[in-house]
């Protein structure tokens, strides 16, 4: 739609005599000159984009864009599923057809789901689904809304389910005390309506090379994520190595063990671990040993390795660093860290 | 061609900028400096700090490197271990000493700006 509206724009210039790319961002058009990139073009007419080295290397003045094709060149460096998500750099994009842009993951969806099913899944997890209301890619994260009377209570839910299995699934950890949690465990039930905002972030799978080893490394519920991200990729036909690292403080902190099973049993290329701290009486499959060295022993490289990591942000920070050092390209590590709420 | 055309301009960046960062983080004589939380907003200034070095089109002034390092009480022997750390990223890549000595060179002129002298 927008974009017819843009070429008429464009027919009415040549009819002028004038060639002109006419970029749309929000409710305002600007004609960009020969060759003018659409940060220049922006800042010329007065639209405050933030920016910086203007070589493509800060990405400071990321972009994303909402209908037409932005050059391969302007996409540059930036992650795959960021550039599946449209971003691009608009100090490197001079295009040669009309395009609509916006500021980056800006326009979420909001929408209104039906749960359909609130199961306590584990003693501190509550395993949510939803009615597919928005698209999404497994692994990424949406905000719930609960209002109050005294104010909104608003968190992050990583996904767990595909989205051609229709329904979105959250882990949600029961915190003694956690105003939200305590009241979706108590409250929520299936019939209710939940207000959903997303979907957010770039923790997903996307093809690539499908024999590059994945290593995915979570705690506690970070096995959502990496729960849908790792089926996602075995749906997308993944072939490579498909190693995942669970860590807990006690084995009780373990959940869906019977499904996990399963999955290692379906696919010879997943390799499931499960390392626990405490020297709880556990299972003979659950390592006892810190997660950080079981991964270093175990992966003494991590070079051309594609690692996500998610869970609590000072584990997915700390594991992020030790990745790095240990081979792994900063843009093929993928991180979901979990931000504590009040 | 220019020194940052004949290095093989943004791709070399890219190839560079995980192999420099890796190396400062594993450098004690500096890795406090770039041990920060957001690893990507790092890297993303340690690309504009290459791109500056190996020539290319950038931004910075004096004015932006004396502000962005005045309150990290730098020394000589800092600003070394960047420019050895440097030295061998690009040796890593093959990069030959003639354009070395260049990069190191560009580097250098900013010194006074980043020590605060």
């Amino acid at each position: 739609m927008l974009i017819n509206e843009l070429l008429l724009h464009k027919d009415v210039n040549k009819n002028r005599g004038l060639n002109m790319t006419l970029i749309k961002f929000y409710d305002q058009m600007f004609p960009l000159q020969d060759n003018e990139t659409v940060l220049d073009g922006l800042l010329r007419n007065g639209v405050d984009i933030p920016h910086g080295c203007r070589a493509g290397a800060c990405q400071a003045c990321v972009l994303q864009v909402n209908e037409g094709e932005v050059p391969a060149k302007a996409q540059t460096g930036l992650k795959t599923t960021r550039k599946e998500l449209g971003y691009f750099l608009s100090c490197q994009c001079a295009p040669t057809a009309p395009i609509e842009v916006r500021f980056a993951e800006q326009g979420l969806a909001r929408a209104t789901a039906e749960i359909i099913a609130a199961e306590k899944i584990s003693p501190h997890i509550l395993r949510l689904r939803l009615s597919k209301v928005l698209d999404f890619h497994a692994g990424q994260y949406l905000n719930i809304w609960h209002e109050t009377a005294e104010k909104n209570l608003i968190r992050s839910y990583s996904i767990a389910s595909l989205p051609h299995e229709n329904f979105i699934e959250l882990h949600i950890k029961i915190i003694a005390n956690g105003k939200f949690s305590q009241w979706a465990a108590e409250h929520l039930r299936e019939g209710d309506n939940l207000a959903v905002q997303g979907p957010l972030g770039d923790c997903f799978y996307s093809a690539g090379d499908i024999h590059q080893p994945l290593l995915c490394i979570g705690i506690g519920t970070g096995l959502a994520p990496l729960y849908g991200v790792i089926r996602d990729a075995l749906h997308q036909g993944h072939l490579g190595k498909i190693h995942l690292i669970l860590g807990a403080r006690e084995s009780t902190g373990f959940y869906l063990r019977n499904e996990l099973a399963d999955l290692q049993h379906t696919y010879p290329q997943v390799d499931i671990h499960f390392v626990c701290q405490s020297q709880d009486a556990h299972p003979g499959d659950i390592g006892e040993t810190d997660i950080y060295q079981f991964v270093k022993a175990k992966f003494s490289s991590t070079k051309g390795m594609r690692a996500y990591l998610c869970g609590a942000d000072t584990f997915v920070h700390k594991m992020k660093k030790q990745i790095f050092l240990s081979g792994a390209n900063m843009a093929d590590i993928h991180a979901d860290a979990f931000l504590p709420c009040s | 061609m220019n020194l940052f055309e004949r290095i093989g301009g943004a791709p070399a960046v890219d190839a560079a900028v995980d192999i420099f960062y890796r190396k400062v983080l594993s450098d004690e004589r500096i890795s406090q400096f770039f041990d920060t939380v957001d690893m990507e907003a790092q890297a993303a200034k340690q690309k504009a700090f290459l791109t500056m070095v190996f020539g290319g089109p950038n931004q910075y002034s004096g004015k932006d490197l004396r502000e962005g390092h005045k309150h990290m009480a730098l020394t000589e022997v800092h600003f070394d271990a960047v420019i050895e750390n440097l030295a061998a990223t690009l040796r890593e890549l093959g990069v030959g000493e003639t354009e070395i000595g260049e990069i190191a060179a560009i580097a250098g002129s900013v010194k006074d700006d980043v020590l605060n002298c």
